[in-house]
Formats: structure tokens, sequence, C-alpha cells
């Protein structure tokens, strides 16, 4: 839950969210330049960011300017992809250890849908592209050794996630930051380029912006795709389950979202397991 | 000027072609209106371009542009996966359709 109080955001965490991971993931965002740094609250429970109330993780964070949800024109994709590149350059060691969520979310997903009964043609394409997930990018597996990491990773890239609070573009949420694979946080785009979201032209931009910063994903020679497109059929295969869960946010007066997300996971299911070695 | 008005704001449409390709513009939004068949005509004729020219780099995916700004893909790399989405089969409406409607769904999580 967040609630906006004057000049600052107050976060109160999930339940399931430890208070002392919460605590290192703060402390590590007010570390890192791409990461909204989150206001110390001195004498608090888990000081300097953390108090805890009912068992449950609260931050304060500073009240930045967020994107215009109405204007798809001033998104910032090249931003958005420098921004991913100079995290996914630091050093992980950096993270001490904490590693970041995400594929584990796939599962819990798809396993809500499955939970359901649902045996509409919507649902049954969503878990037969289910089925063709990589086991690393559902949680079932580590990543395997032809995947770039370990980098820092955001590990929940939308653009909600975006936000000025005076001194340019940075990350908020450090619900997911940690440990990961680089592939993961342009996974989420490059879901929306392949389901037709997005064009061309932005997701161009946004992996123009990352390979001007120098992100390691674009060095591959290979190109991003052998890695990005588990993790991107991974993130589609998720969010179609939480769109036709009813939950994932996604507008209730748009159907247009659901029905390219259901769209792709027919065309994912129609070819099959993920090609090569991944 | 075609007497059709934009669907998407008070402008009306202007019909150019291209590539042997009759589209229609908005004086005012610039959106821009393919009829069935339209897109697809228009990929073929960008393909046999790239082809044609020998500076160009080879296309990503058989009839895709490459990106116009951001982002020249290098030789070597290998293409976006098959299940890409591959435009519309019914007439549609670049500007409005899936920019505006979806924009919002990118502000969320899962």
């Amino acid at each position: 839950m967040v609630v906006a109080v004057g000049d600052v955001v107050v976060k109160a965490h999930r339940a399931g969210d430890a208070p002392a991971v919460v605590a290192a993931r703060a402390a590590l965002a007010a570390r890192l330049p791409e990461l909204l740094a989150p206001v110390a609250l001195p004498g608090a429970d888990l000081a300097p960011y953390v108090a805890v109330e009912g068992g449950r993780a609260v931050t304060v964070w500073p009240r930045g300017v967020p994107l215009d949800r109405e204007d798809p024109d001033a998104a910032p994709w090249r931003g958005l992809g420098g921004l991913l590149a100079r995290l996914h350059r630091r050093e992980p060691e950096e993270a001490g250890g904490l590693a970041a969520a995400g594929p584990d979310r796939v599962a819990r997903s798809v396993e809500a849908l499955r939970r359901t009964g649902r045996d509409d043609e919507d649902a049954r394409a969503v878990l037969a592209a289910a089925a063709t997930l990589a086991p690393w990018t559902c949680g079932q597996a580590p990543w395997p050794s032809s995947v770039h990491g370990p980098v820092l990773v955001h590990g929940d890239v939308h653009l909600g996630q975006l936000v000025d609070a005076g001194a340019g573009l940075v990350l908020l949420d450090v619900d997911d930051l940690g440990v990961g694979v680089s592939a993961w946080d342009l996974a989420r785009p490059a879901a929306w380029f392949l389901t037709g979201l997005v064009g061309e032209q932005e997701w161009g931009s946004l992996l123009g912006g990352y390979a001007d910063a120098g992100g390691p994903l674009t060095t591959d020679p290979r190109g991003p795709w052998p890695e990005l497109e588990p993790a991107a059929r991974a993130l589609t295969v998720q969010t179609a389950a939480r769109g036709l869960l009813g939950r994932g946010g996604l507008p209730a007066d748009d159907d247009l979202p659901r029905r390219l997300l259901v769209e792709a996971c027919r065309r994912i299911a129609a070819g099959g397991s993920v090609p090569g070695p991944l | 000027m075609s007497n059709f008005k934009c669907p998407k704001c008070p402008g009306m449409m202007r019909t150019y072609t291209r590539a042997n390709v009759q589209i229609e513009q908005c004086d005012n939004c610039r959106g821009i209106f393919l009829d069935y068949g339209e897109l697809e005509a228009v990929e073929r004729a960008e393909a046999q371009w790239q082809q044609a020219a020998p500076a160009a780099p080879p296309p990503a995916q058989q009839g895709y542009a490459q990106p116009q700004q951001g982002y020249q893909q290098p030789a070597g790399y290998q293409p976006a996966p098959q299940w890409q989405h591959q435009g519309h089969q019914q007439p549609h409406y670049q500007h409005g359709h899936h920019r505006q409607r979806g924009f919002g769904s990118l502000f969320f999580s899962t």
C-alpha cells in the first residue's frame, strides 16, 4: 500500500516481505544513483530506512514526478534503457547476496490460473504457452551459464517505476531489487514489443539507450534475443495469466492489452518450446 | 483531400501514395489509416527496397523495417522470435490504436 503525504510517499510493504530484507534493499537503493533513494527515518526500528508496523516494513520516499500516462510520445524509452544499462554494469557484490525476485512470481501466476479450473479458449492458450517455458524463467531452476549474470537488477520494470525527484529520471520500488540476470529487466519491455503493445521504434529506442550506455546484454555478438526471448516469453505468459485472473492492474475499460497478450500466448503455444540451448 | 474525417481527432484524412499503395493520413494529428492488405503491401515494397540497396543491413525479420532511430541492429544478430506480433489483418489505425489504448497497461507490474 502506498500513501502520499505532503512531499513524501509512505509505503507499507507486503506482509510476506521480511522487514530485514526490505531494509537491506532500501539501503542498497540509497547507494545506487539509478534508484530513488529512501528518506532516512532516524530512530526507526530498522534505521535508517525501515519502520515496522504490525510486523510490516514501512518505508518513506521522496515524491517525484511520474510519467504522463496520457502521452505515449513523451515516454523516455532511451532514458529507461540507459538507466538499466548503468544498473547492470554495477558490481553485483553491492547487493550483499540479496537475490532479485521475479521468476518465482511467474510460476505463482500460472498456478493461480490453473487452480481456477477455467477451461475456456483463452485460459487454454495461456496454460499451453506456460508449458513451453524454460525452467529458469519460472523459478523451477537456477539460470543456466549461457545466460548473462549475475548483475544487479531492478526486477520489476514498467513505466510506473520511473520518476523524477529533482535529479533526473530514476527507478523506484525496491521490492524485487537484487542479483539476477540482465535479461530479466529488459524482458517486460521486450514482451510489450513482441505482443504488439509497443512498436518497433519504442523498442529500438530502449535497446539503443541500453547499448549506448554499455549494457551487458547487447554486447553478445548474437544480439539480445537468445537470452531475452525465454524471459520475455515468461513475462508474456505471466501478464496474460494475471489479466485473465482480473489482477495485474490491466485497465478494466481497455480489453486490448489482455487480447494482445492472449494472442501472443497462442502464437507461443503454436511454436513449441524455446529453441536452442536455453 | 479525401472526404472522411479522422477517427481520432477533428482533422481530415488526406490521400498519399507510397510504394504504389494509397495511404490516408490525417492532416492534423498525422495518424495513418491502412485498409486491408495495405500494410503487407508496404512491407513487401520495403523488403524489396532493402534487398536492392547494397549498403542496407539485412532485414531483422521478413518484411519488418529496422528501427528508424535508436538502434541499428548489427550484422550477426539473431532476429526477434517468430512469435513476434505481425500487425493486423483488419484495417487499423496506427497512431490511435495500440499506442494510446495499450499505453496505460505499461504502468503496472504483474
